[in-house]
């Protein structure tokens, strides 16, 4: 009947008044709430408060006051998360304030992922999308590997292509993927634009006063003391137009922004399908450790890729992060059967339920679900992305997963499963003896924790109630102990999971690294070069020294894909490209003509990206192989990468960087070109 | 409540078939062109009315009223291992291939040998070839189906889910055959009323479809 409702009230974006949200049962607006505003949220907070005053009841202040402790918890855990990721040591002291300023600190230079980790489990997660991508790359390691951007990501299946050894999708599976990307459930521009407007509103504090435009988001999205957020969805935002001014929209163009709206999904949904598509044909090599032949699509992936995408606004990282994903969290989703899933949640989902709430799980026994896979399956496959159509809270959930066990959606489900109101809807159908009804229920048991609150901050505190009391049951009962009493279990089916379930998992690096580079260390390193590069310049040097000035200037633009990528090059790339020996054979493959040119700069770039990005004791030697290399020495760029190849056979590495670095290039500054040709 | 009416109904067969389009179809009477596969698996419930004859005093057909429980499953390789789960206590098994699909015809027999092995007793079986629709693009023919599912010993039907041909169809068979013991003749007339003008409040939606 909600749906109904929800159906016949279609708000028109940016009139969402306050009268309807009271209207509605004290439908409130948190502060950080996606709700459908083209308006700053501030704003409407600050009207909400306002009309809280000619309000009579004391339910009003007391909304207040929980607004104004969910704002003011939000600010602090932001400014706290911001300093973990530029790497500051948090103290809450005023001592906080001098670090700041010593620069020249050591503890700047990495960012402490334990503490990210517990930030991210912790209440309210990683706030919201700005913050939320500088993490999740950090979390899942990206700084260390090889990312591709956009246009990369479709060199890179064709390169797939091409190649023997690498995983073939079936057609009937790429037929598949098509047909559930057309149906996925998430507006990936939409959810970006409106994340992106409210980290915007967000983090600019001062623009609040000035209730101006909604223009005026796109300035405030690059806040100069956060170096990495800028937001670059490309393709997903460019159309800048569906941001402006909703309300006079006139009819020629409506039909133009729809047919930009049409092209926009077919967009998204290429993009969906690259993802998704580099992710499988990830090399059998290299899911061989992982006992796996090679991944398998799986219907609702899509959900988890879009969801990805939404928050981290690249294809390429969110390629990325799906396969890593899939090499531990996911693992079971992507294997060609689903035993082992059903398995761990046999011994895990009703063990748990038994432990906690034994009556709920004997009326549920009783009642004939035996087995929590015939409705649980979906939700932990997916990670509650195709359940709950909520972005905020699903992101909010992914926080807690990325950094989790694996099992750890499982206890989630099962926190859902005891959560009060479910609990109650549950009990009632059993006692009711309402088989059929009990089976809908348990269906919608995580899409019920949004629909059944009334408000925003309900949602979200309901959510965090989850997430806490899954973390109580983990703790409590974790699952090894789970697997232990499976072993002793009566129930023939569980005691024959148990083997399965029980089966060694290796867990990958990066889901226990405990550092990362800080965007801080980032700059830093940039502005070393900068000092690095001698006075005496001639005039070829100058010019060079005019690239990386501009470089560092963009440093602030730079996308974090973009870093990504420089790290990338740094860590994989220079570490054996730097090494004396491979210099001097390099060196007498590119000194032999005097000829510069457009792959010239692609090489240069890479270099210099390499530089920001690399670490300290890196720079020097970097800078020592830039003087020695001169300019004009290296010939033809796509003749050494060959080379290159062979030698230190890391191939897909350079090319990489080499494409990358390229399209870099033109992205940020076509002139360039011409300075150096 | 009307426990002794209830059925459970599982839906099988290769993904792609069109499970969901026909559990849909029947049960909220719409179609969708783009159906996101089934992830894990679905559950509708529907009531009809069936008349049925009466053997022995064939003059009036007494009515009986069935609860479908459908369990429409997913057709991806993955799934099949989970199938059990689902025709768990089911009392009928309704097997769907594409007739445009030569494939999805031929896992029928894969099909039915796992319903013999873990399946329950006394299942009834239907075979249904969807898209019937789509006759130009046939890979299956017809007769062909029909030996096949002579030889089964079981029910076989064509479908369209899009074009709504026999799928309310497939569901009366079944509560036709359901074991009398299991049936219990619907004496709530006024439940029975309320039904059919469910029903005819539905043959309205439907033309409102039409003109719009």
């Amino acid at each position: 009947m909600e749906e109904t409702h929800s159906e016949e009230v279609t708000p028109v974006p940016g009139h969402v008044s306050i009268d309807n949200s009271r209207d509605s049962g004290g439908t409130m607006l948190s502060p950080v709430t996606l709700d459908l505003t083209s308006f700053p949220v501030r704003k409407l907070v600050f009207q909400d408060e306002n009309s809280g005053d000619d309000g009579i009841s004391s339910v009003s202040t007391q909304r207040q006051e929980a607004l104004q402790e969910a704002i003011q918890f939000i600010d602090e855990k932001r400014s706290e998360i911001e300093e973990c990721l530029s790497g500051r040591r948090y103290e809450p002291s005023e001592e906080k304030k001098e670090s700041t300023h010593a620069d020249t600190n050591e503890d700047i230079e990495v960012v402490d992922l334990w503490r990210l980790r517990q930030l991210a489990l912790s209440r309210g997660g990683l706030l919201d999308v700005s913050i939320r991508k500088r993490a999740w790359i950090k979390l899942i390691d990206a700084s260390e590997s090889i990312l591709l951007n956009q246009t990369n990501l479709e060199s890179l299946n064709a390169e797939h292509e091409s190649k023997r050894d690498v995983a073939k999708i079936s057609d009937h599976e790429l037929d598949l993927i098509k047909e559930d990307i057309g149906n996925c459930i998430w507006e990936i521009g939409e959810e970006i634009r409106l994340g992106t407007m409210v980290a915007s509103e967000i983090s600019g504090q001062s623009v609040e006063t000035d209730n101006t435009s909604f223009t005026s988001f796109e300035s405030t999205t690059c806040q100069p003391q956060s170096p990495t957020p800028q937001c670059r969805p490309e393709a997903i935002i460019e159309d800048k137009e569906s941001c402006t001014s909703p309300s006079s929209y006139k009819v020629a163009r409506r039909l133009k922004t729809a047919r930009a709206e049409r092209k926009k999904k077919e967009e998204e949904r290429s993009l969906l399908l690259n993802i998704i598509t580099s992710v499988l044909r990830t090399y059998p090599s290299e899911v061989k450790d992982l006992g796996m032949e090679r991944l398998f699509y799986y219907p609702g992936m899509h959900n988890v890729a879009a969801l990805l995408l939404i928050s981290l606004h690249s294809p390429s990282l969110t390629s990325l992060t799906l396969k890593r994903l899939s090499t531990y969290h996911m693992k079971d989703s992507v294997s060609p059967s689903f035993d082992d899933i059903q398995a761990i949640m046999r011994c895990i989902l009703y063990p748990v339920l038994e432990h906690f709430d034994k009556e709920l799980y004997c009326q549920l026994n009783d009642s004939g679900v035996y087995d929590p896979c015939s409705f649980a399956l979906r939700w932990i496959l997916c990670w509650f992305a195709s359940d709950i159509n909520d972005y905020r809270i699903v992101a909010r959930l992914f926080d807690a997963f990325l950094v989790s066990h694996y099992t750890f959606p499982i206890y989630i489900a099962a926190a859902m499963i005891t959560s009060a109101s479910n609990r109650s809807r549950i009990k009632d159908a059993t006692d009711n003896e309402d088989a059929e009804h009990l089976a809908e229920i348990l269906f919608s048991v995580p899409s019920a924790i949004v629909t059944t609150c009334q408000s925003r901050l309900e949602v979200e505190s309901s959510i965090e109630e989850i997430i806490e009391t899954a973390t109580n049951y983990i703790h409590l009962f974790p699952p090894d102990e789970a697997l232990e009493l499976a072993k002793r279990s009566s129930n023939d089916v569980i005691s024959s999971s148990v083997l399965v379930a029980s089966k060694a998992r290796y867990r990958p690096l990066w889901t226990y690294q405990s550092m990362a580079y800080s965007d801080m260390n980032i700059i830093k390193e940039s502005r070393a070069i900068r000092n690095l590069t001698p006075r005496d310049c001639t005039s070829r040097q100058r010019k060079r020294r005019e690239i990386l000035n501009k470089l560092e200037h963009n440093q602030c633009n730079l996308s974090s894909e973009n870093i990504a990528i420089s790290n990338a090059c740094a860590s994989g790339l220079l570490k054996d490209y730097l090494k004396e020996e491979t210099v001097q054979s390099t060196k007498t493959n590119v000194t032999q003509t005097s000829r510069r040119g457009f792959k010239t700069l692609i090489l240069l770039m890479v270099f210099v990206l390499v530089g920001i990005a690399y670490n300290k004791q890196y720079v020097e030697k970097q800078v020592v192989v830039k003087e020695e290399m001169h300019l004009e020495t290296i010939e033809y760029a796509d003749e050494i990468p060959s080379q290159i190849l062979e030698k230190l056979k890391i191939e897909q590495r350079l090319s990489m960087a080499f494409v990358s670095a390229k399209d870099y290039v033109v992205k940020v500054d076509p002139d360039l070109f011409f300075i150096l040709s | 409540m009307e426990q002794s009416n209830a059925c459970k109904v599982v839906l099988l067969g290769n993904s792609g078939a069109g499970k969901s389009s026909i559990a849909q179809r029947f049960v909220y009477n719409k179609f969708n062109v783009y159906n996101e596969s089934t992830i894990g698996a679905s559950f509708f419930s529907k009531k009809i009315v069936i008349k049925i004859k009466n053997a022995i005093e064939s003059e009036e057909a007494t009515e009986r009223s069935v609860k479908f429980h459908v369990w429409d499953t997913a057709g991806q390789e993955k799934y099949h291992s989970l199938a059990p789960m689902y025709y768990r206590g089911a009392k009928a098994a309704i097997l769907v291939y594409d007739i445009c699909n030569k494939p999805s015809f031929d896992a029928l027999g894969s099909w039915f040998d796992r319903l013999k092995e873990f399946g329950p007793n006394n299942l009834q079986h239907i075979i249904v070839g969807n898209k019937c629709d789509l006759n130009d693009e046939r890979q299956v023919p017809r007769q062909e189906a029909e030996v096949y599912a002579l030889n089964m010993n079981c029910l076989y039907l064509e479908t369209s889910a899009r074009d709504n041909i026999n799928v309310e169809e497939i569901f009366q068979e079944i509560a036709r055959k359901l074991p009398e013991n299991a049936m219990e003749p619907s004496n709530n007339e006024a439940d029975a009323d309320l039904l059919r003008l469910d029903k005819s409040s539905r043959s309205i939606h439907d033309r409102i479809c039409c003109y719009s």
